[in-house]
Parts: C-alpha cells; sequence; structure tokens
C-alpha cells in the first residue's frame, strides 16, 4: 500500500527545501532539476515535501480571542517604567557619585594630614557644597520629567510607607554616625576634623543631617554619608517597587 | 509597489506618532498585526490561553521598549519581541510544566481553533480530511524541536521570507534553511503515518 518513503541525506533535503521556496541560485535551480529528472527518489522526496508544504500554507490562521491593544488608561500607568528605571538608576548613580566623593575627600584628608594639613582643607569646603547639593537637587527636580502622571508616581512615592524606610533609615545612620566621634571614631570622620579648622569641628559634632542650611562652613563627611545612603536607599526602593509593580 | 511603499509609509508615520506616546497610533500598529502575533503565538505555545497572554505580553513589550525600535521592518521587530515571550513562557514551562503542549494540543485544538465549512462547495469529506490534516499538522508542530518550529510557522504558515525570517529569529539564512528542511521533513513523517500526505489524492504538477 504505502510505498518505500524515500531517505534523502540532509544536503538534498535543504537543496529540495529550498527550491521549492525558490531559494537556490541559478545554478543550484538548474542542477536540482536535472536531477529531478533524473531521479526517482529525489522525485519522489521532493513531491512529498511539497504536498507537506502545500498542507502546511492551507492551514487556516486561527482568529483571535479578542483585540490585544492597549487600554490608554492602563498604558498611561505602564508607560513609565522606562522613566522610573531611570530614576532608579539615577539616584543609584548619585549614591555611588557622593560613596567615591567620599572616599575621594577620606583618602585626599589622609594625605593632606600626612603633610601640611593646612592646605587639604580646601578641597574639603568645596567638595561639600557641591556634593550635597547634587543629590538633594536630584530628589527635588526629581518629578519633573516629562508627565504630569510621572511627576506623580515619585512624589506619592515619597509619601507612601515604602520611602519612609530610607528617610528614617537615613536619619538614624546620620545620628549614629554624628554620634561616632565622641565613642569610637572612625578613620575617615577622624581625619576630617584633624585637616579642617577648629570652628568646622565644632559645627560638625551637633549636626542633623537636615540642617545643612545654617553657616557657610563645610557639612563634612557625615552630611555625604547620609546622602550617599540615602540616595542608594531611594534608588533601591524605586527599583523594588518597580519589579514589584 | 506603490501601494507597499504607502503602506510601509504609514506604517513608519504610526510608529514614529506612537514613539512620541500616541497611543492610538499604537493601538493602530497592534491592529494590523495581531492576528499574526496572535497565531504565532498560537503555534509555538499550541494553545489558546497562553497565546493569548503571550500575544498580549508581546504588545505590552513591544510598547515599552518602541524607543529602541531603530527602524527597519516593524512586524520582524514585533513578531521577534513575541518569539521571545514565548521562549520565556516554554521555559517557564518546562520548569513548572502544568500541562503539557500535547496535552494542550489534544484539548484545545478542537474548541479553541475551530474549522469551519470553508466554503458552500466543501464536501463533507473535504472537509473531515480538512480538519483531520490541521490537527495532524497541530500535533506535528508540537513534537518538532522549538527552533524548527518556529521557522516551519514563520515560512509556512506566515509566509514570511528567509530574510525577514533572519530578522525575526537573529540566525543566519543557512541555519534558517536547515532548520526548515527537517523541520519539514518531520512532518512529512507526520502525514505519512497518518496517511493523509495529499499526493495520493493529487495528480502530478498539481499545484
Amino acid at each position: 500500500m504505502t510505498t518505500q518513503p524515500p531517505q534523502l541525506n540532509d544536503r538534498d533535503l535543504e537543496l529540495i527545501s529550498a527550491y521549492i521556496d525558490g531559494q537556490l541560485s541559478a545554478e543550484e535551480r538548474r542542477e536540482v532539476e536535472r536531477r529531478l529528472d533524473n531521479e526517482a527518489n529525489l522525485r519522489l522526496a521532493y513531491e512529498e515535501l511539497r504536498a507537506t508544504v502545500q498542507v502546511l500554507r492551507d492551514l487556516e490562521p486561527v482568529r483571535p480571542p479578542r483585540s490585544f491593544t492597549l487600554d490608554p488608561a492602563n498604558v498611561a500607568l505602564q508607560r513609565p517604567p522606562a522613566t522610573r528605571l531611570g530614576w532608579g538608576r539615577l539616584l543609584q548613580v548619585a549614591g555611588v557619585f557622593a560613596a567615591v566623593l567620599v572616599a575621594a575627600i577620606g583618602t585626599l584628608s589622609v594625605i593632606g594630614s600626612l603633610g601640611s594639613g593646612a592646605p587639604a582643607s580646601a578641597p574639603m569646603v568645596a567638595a561639600p557644597t557641591t556634593a550635597p547639593a547634587s543629590p538633594l537637587e536630584l530628589r527635588e527636580s526629581a518629578p519633573t520629567p516629562e508627565r504630569s502622571d510621572i511627576a506623580a508616581a515619585p512624589a506619592t512615592l515619597d509619601d507612601g510607607s515604602g520611602p519612609v524606610a530610607p528617610q528614617a533609615r537615613a536619619t538614624v545612620v546620620a545620628t549614629e554616625v554624628a554620634a561616632l566621634p565622641d565613642v569610637a571614631p572612625q578613620p575617615t570622620i577622624v581625619t576630617t576634623p584633624a585637616i579642617s579648622s577648629p570652628g568646622t569641628v565644632e559645627l560638625a559634632r551637633p549636626k542633623p543631617p537636615a540642617d545643612s542650611t545654617p553657616p557657610a562652613t563645610p557639612p563634612d563627611l557625615t552630611l555625604l554619608l547620609t546622602l550617599a545612603v540615602v540616595a542608594l536607599a531611594a534608588g533601591g526602593v524605586l527599583l523594588w517597587r518597580r519589579r514589584k509593580g | 509597489m506603490a501601494g507597499a511603499n504607502a503602506v510601509a509609509n504609514e506604517e513608519l508615520r504610526l510608529v514614529e506618532s506612537a514613539q512620541r506616546g500616541d497611543i492610538e497610533s499604537f493601538n493602530a500598529l497592534v491592529r494590523l498585526y495581531e492576528g499574526r502575533v496572535y497565531n504565532l503565538c498560537y503555534r509555538l505555545l499550541g494553545d489558546a490561553d497562553s497565546a493569548a497572554d503571550a500575544a498580549q505580553d508581546a504588545f505590552l513589550s513591544a510598547y515599552r521598549h518602541l524607543r529602541a525600535f531603530r527602524g527597519g521592518s516593524f512586524r520582524s521587530w514585533v513578531l521577534r519581541i513575541a518569539t521571545n515571550v514565548c521562549y520565556d513562557a516554554l521555559r517557564a514551562r518546562q520548569r513548572r510544566p502544568v500541562v503539557s503542549l500535547d496535552a494542550a494540543v489534544e484539548t484545545t485544538s478542537e474548541e479553541s481553533a475551530p474549522l469551519q465549512l470553508a466554503d458552500t462547495a466543501e464536501s463533507p469529506d473535504e472537509f473531515a480530511l480538512r480538519r483531520e490534516l490541521a490537527r495532524a499538522i497541530e500535533a506535528g508542530l508540537a513534537q518538532l524541536p522549538v527552533d524548527q518550529r518556529l521557522v516551519v510557522v514563520l515560512c509556512d504558515l506566515q509566509g514570511l521570507t528567509y530574510e525577514e525570517i533572519a530578522e525575526v529569529t537573529g540566525a543566519n539564512v543557512g541555519t534558517i534553511k536547515s532548520r526548515l528542511s527537517r523541520g519539514r521533513a518531520r512532518l512529512r513523517d507526520v502525514l505519512r503515518q497518518g496517511e493523509l500526505l495529499p499526493l495520493r489524492f493529487r495528480h502530478e504538477g498539481e499545484e
């Protein structure tokens, strides 16, 4: 009843498959056609494969059960991911930047204290004025980007339960760090008073993290550390919220 | 040719408008391609529910990543996204097998892709044969390795050229030729086993 199915090698199978699709070069096509005229096996294999392809092409498409158009109301919430992710990234970058800055200043301070001492105070004054500004500005200018609904996201985020955590955490860290010099001074913090003027040492001690405004004197490493932690935590929270949502 | 250009221009206009945030333009693109995308998902995943979920995910993902689209064929781009979504779904299914592809085909092929009498000229016998062929092909596709299945679906069911398939799959034309020929050969074997090769119902040279 059934004829013996022709066995083709892979090369011939590919040839006749591409021949069916008209995907052979003129030379290859002539060669295949010549062989089809002479080789019964190849001819049968070609007919079967062509019939199979025809069955596939005749297969009717299935109808989608519904339309997949996006609902503008939902998409308004969906759209921000790129922006929200950018936010998390921005804050993370800001945090890393601040951390690097702290490390750099610490290193400079150590070098400075090993050397003359006095000249090292210059970077200390310059750094705090610029460094705290960038993460702070980032946090505040954050909601501005392009759309009001995007802007609303970070804003509500800061009010919600999630964002409270980084703030609170930052404050705790800040107070702990501020208290440290009295009990067990850390190397980086010790170096700060060493190279700055006596006035700054007095100012640095009772400093709460938010009160960076008062005098123009540098807010020191504690504030930088706080800002770095806040930025990192905020970035983390934003990313976490994005993954969750 | 002019008509094809006009369609391409309109598509480009819609894409650019959607990239600027116009959701209606994006939805116009969805309407253009949802049939193709759903069919691709259906043939890759084998059941209607998974296919609908995958198609929806694909369009959502396309919308989210619309800015990453840098010209070329939007159709290929969106089919590529749909392919990736389906591959993810298949991997997830492998990790946590809920229902096998064969079972999915068996349970859903009849109710989800109902075959209707194509036209009044079709006899009941022809209808029965067509139905049997469709079932055999679905079962055969389900048995193929997914790379072969994808290429067969894109070429023979969706009518894409080898170059377009290369865009969608990221494979080179040589690989595509190879996968296609092996996939077709396996399906031929399935049809042969079911004595369904239309060869026996056709004359040589007939289309």
